[in-house]
């Protein structure tokens, strides 16, 4: 085996795009900011991640405390789907690639 | 604005004409235009961030512009409010404090944007009160009874440490 064989009709996939927009290889981070409140935030990463109260505060306290936690680990496209929320709410939210 | 009562549906608060007032006032102040634009990455770079940029950016006017049809909806529905002992009753689906919760702090975050970025909030001159840093803090109680009327727990966000080691 080895190498690969194109099917009459079939489109080869793509390996290198398909792998590198589903690798979970993107942390999704929240940086700490003057202006959000507490409450907010907590509830906001319990909108979006669908986490416990608990779970949500302790990151909050992250952010505010050490200025940024790392909320997620993710493909690209998850990664940018929570960006875009976290963004919406008007978090101070990026992605990263982990290396 | 106060918390009358919740059930698995709605909150129902009750709202003092003149909070009705300044609601609307901060609401029609969406989107507070600054000029800002998130960042989607801050040490990642390449052509996937550049087009994860842009996607995001459009994802998020149409957002905008989703979020300014509802708040011109709601503000001019003034059947929503039931008077009642003197004041108005206001009832609201989780949905519906959810996307005013969004409005609310956009505009909150957008005037604090317009006031400079401060790390410390300026104090309000009460006699000449600065429009924005007055905005902030209008939005700001706002968002505090509505998050309130989700879970009065939330006021004691930040006072306490939740307990550790719990489902991460």
């Amino acid at each position: 085996m080895g190498g690969s064989t194109t099917m009459p009709g079939v489109v080869p996939v793509q390996e290198t795009d398909a792998k590198s927009s589903l690798d979970p290889g993107y942390l999704v981070i929240c940086w700490n900011d003057p202006v959000n409140l507490m409450p907010y935030v907590t509830h906001v990463f319990q909108t979006v991640f669908g986490w416990s109260r608990e779970k949500a505060k302790r990151h909050m306290l992250e952010v505010h405390h050490q200025g940024r936690s790392v909320l997620v680990r993710e493909s690209l496209e998850r990664a940018e789907h929570y960006v875009h929320r976290l963004q919406s709410f008007q978090l101070s939210a990026t992605l990263e690639r982990d290396s | 604005m106060t918390l009358i009562e919740r059930d698995e549906e709605r909150v129902v608060f009750s709202i003092e004409p003149e909070e009705l007032e300044a609601l609307r006032w901060a609401l029609l102040a969406f989107p507070v235009d600054t000029g800002f634009e998130f960042e989607i990455s801050r040490y990642s770079e390449g052509a996937e961030i550049d087009e994860a940029q842009d996607l995001i950016k459009s994802a998020r006017d149409e957002w905008e512009s989703s979020l300014e049809q509802r708040i011109a909806a709601f503000v001019e529905d003034d059947s929503r409010f039931e008077a009642a002992d003197g004041a108005l009753r206001l009832a609201l689906s989780f949905e519906e404090i959810e996307w005013l919760l969004q409005a609310l702090n956009a505009v909150r975050v957008g005037s604090w944007r317009r006031l400079g970025y401060p790390e410390e909030l300026p104090e309000i001159d009460a006699g000449e009160p600065d429009a924005d840093r007055f905005m902030m803090e209008v939005c700001g109680m706002f968002q505090s009874s509505l998050l309130y009327g989700l879970n009065p727990e939330s006021l004691f966000d930040g006072f306490e440490d939740p307990d550790e080691g719990e489902d991460e």
